[in-house]
């Protein structure tokens, strides 16, 4: 026998609860979102303006930088750099040559020079750094003199000790006996050149071991 | 007891506007996350490149601003030392010989022979001058006269020195100097151009 469906209720039952967990999901999750895109597009709208702003000062910038190297490149042109450089160059070697001083030169000579060795010739010239004679003996910034002798000796020995004490001594570097002619039967000509450093400090100790 | 449809239905007005704000919401993450967001990693990357270059551009600015500077400091010091150590030959050039003759006399060293070549430095606007002569007297004399040049107001440069001879029985020593200054070189247009003003103001 079939029972029959008694509802003795006011108003009919109705499941609202899944509705209501799903709406209240719903609204949180639009909450968090729109929180969320309003942050997003906040922050995104305020880089914009930041990044916007400079691109422009960079932009005014670069056009400065643009125009002032333009002039500069102008100006240097017109300065004739490389004639300025030759020019430089040269007089730089007129005020070493005038400011060279020859009265050390000639003690240096002195303190290395044997008794028979007389010189008849002695001629300095200023040395260019990038010379290959100054970069193979490793002098490095310091300023180095190209000095040419010529001179007599009656003594082959006393040439050789001339030799072996510019060697020796701190101011002179890479002699170079260039030549040696016999011009009688007691006297030897020769012809040397050797690097001559004038600022080179000599410590009373170093002259003690040269002389 | 209703049906499930119809309950949602019926509550149509309280899930369904937050459903559309959430596909709204959605719909603004993802133009922002695919659309926004990778303008404005692009828009950063041209900044930072705009700076890099910039930079690039200011440093290049710098350095060229460095070699101008230097350049007109050498041009400066250029003309500082024309000014200050070269005149012209009518100008300057009696005063230099006379100087050397001087000098030597003062040293105590006699002078003799003199010769004047010249060579001409047109590249730098100027003229060398040198002033080679033979001196005798002693080591001591030779020595004073050469620490003279060196010390001298004018720009004389002592160029060679070469023994001539040395005496016999005395300390007397017979050397050949070269000592050369440097004069400016008068352009071959002054000479009219002087003679044109004569002529305008006679």
């Amino acid at each position: 026998m079939k029972q029959a469906l008694l509802n003795l209720a006011e108003t009919p039952f109705t499941n609202e609860r899944p509705v209501r967990r799903i709406s209240i999901l719903l609204w949180a999750a639009s909450v968090a979102l729109l929180v969320l895109n309003v942050g997003l597009y906040q922050q995104h709208i305020s880089h914009q303006h930041e990044r916007s702003t400079a691109i422009e000062s960079i932009e005014i910038r670069r056009s400065e930088a643009v125009t002032t190297t333009q002039r500069l490149q102008q100006e240097l042109s017109a300065l004739d750099l490389e004639k300025q450089n030759r020019q430089v160059e040269f007089l730089n070697t007129q005020i070493a040559k005038r400011t060279f001083s020859w009265s050390r030169l000639m003690d240096r000579l002195a303190e290395v020079l044997p008794e028979t060795v007389q010189l008849r010739r002695v001629t300095p010239r200023m040395s260019d750094p990038k010379d290959v004679r100054i970069l193979r003996a490793g002098i490095g910034s310091e300023q180095a003199v190209t000095v040419e002798m010529t001179g007599v000796t009656n003594s082959d020995n006393s040439l050789l000790e001339f030799v072996d004490t510019l060697f020796e001594h701190p101011s002179f570097v890479a002699p170079n006996l260039l030549n040696e002619s016999r011009r009688d039967e007691n006297l030897n000509q020769f012809t040397l050149s050797v690097l001559y450093l004038p600022d080179r400090q000599i410590s009373d100790r170093q002259l003690e071991v040269t002389r | 007891m209703k049906s499930a449809a119809s309950v949602w239905r019926m509550r149509l007005w309280v899930w369904f506007p937050a459903l559309v704000l959430v596909v709204l919401n959605l719909v603004f993450l993802s133009t922002y996350r695919f659309l926004l967001a990778g303008q404005a990693q692009l828009r950063a990357a041209r900044v930072e490149r705009a700076e890099k270059e910039l930079l690039d551009l200011e440093a290049d600015r710098a350095a060229l601003e460095d070699v101008v500077e230097r350049a007109n400091l050498n041009r400066e010091r250029v003309d500082e030392f024309y000014a200050r150590w070269v005149a012209s030959e009518s100008e300057r050039l009696t005063q230099v010989i006379s100087e050397v003759k001087n000098l030597a006399q003062r040293a105590g060293v006699e002078a003799s022979t003199f010769h004047y070549p010249e060579e001409d430095l047109e590249d730098y606007g100027l003229l060398r001058r040198s002033i080679a002569f033979s001196v005798n007297g002693s080591y001591a004399q030779l020595r004073q006269f050469i620490n003279f040049v060196e010390v001298s107001d004018h720009f004389l440069m002592l160029e060679d020195v070469r023994l001539n001879e040395v005496g016999q029985g005395d300390s007397t020593i017979r050397v050949q100097l070269s000592v050369s200054s440097l004069f400016l070189r008068e352009s071959p247009q002054a000479a009219p151009e002087i003679t044109a003003q004569e002529n305008l103001s006679t």
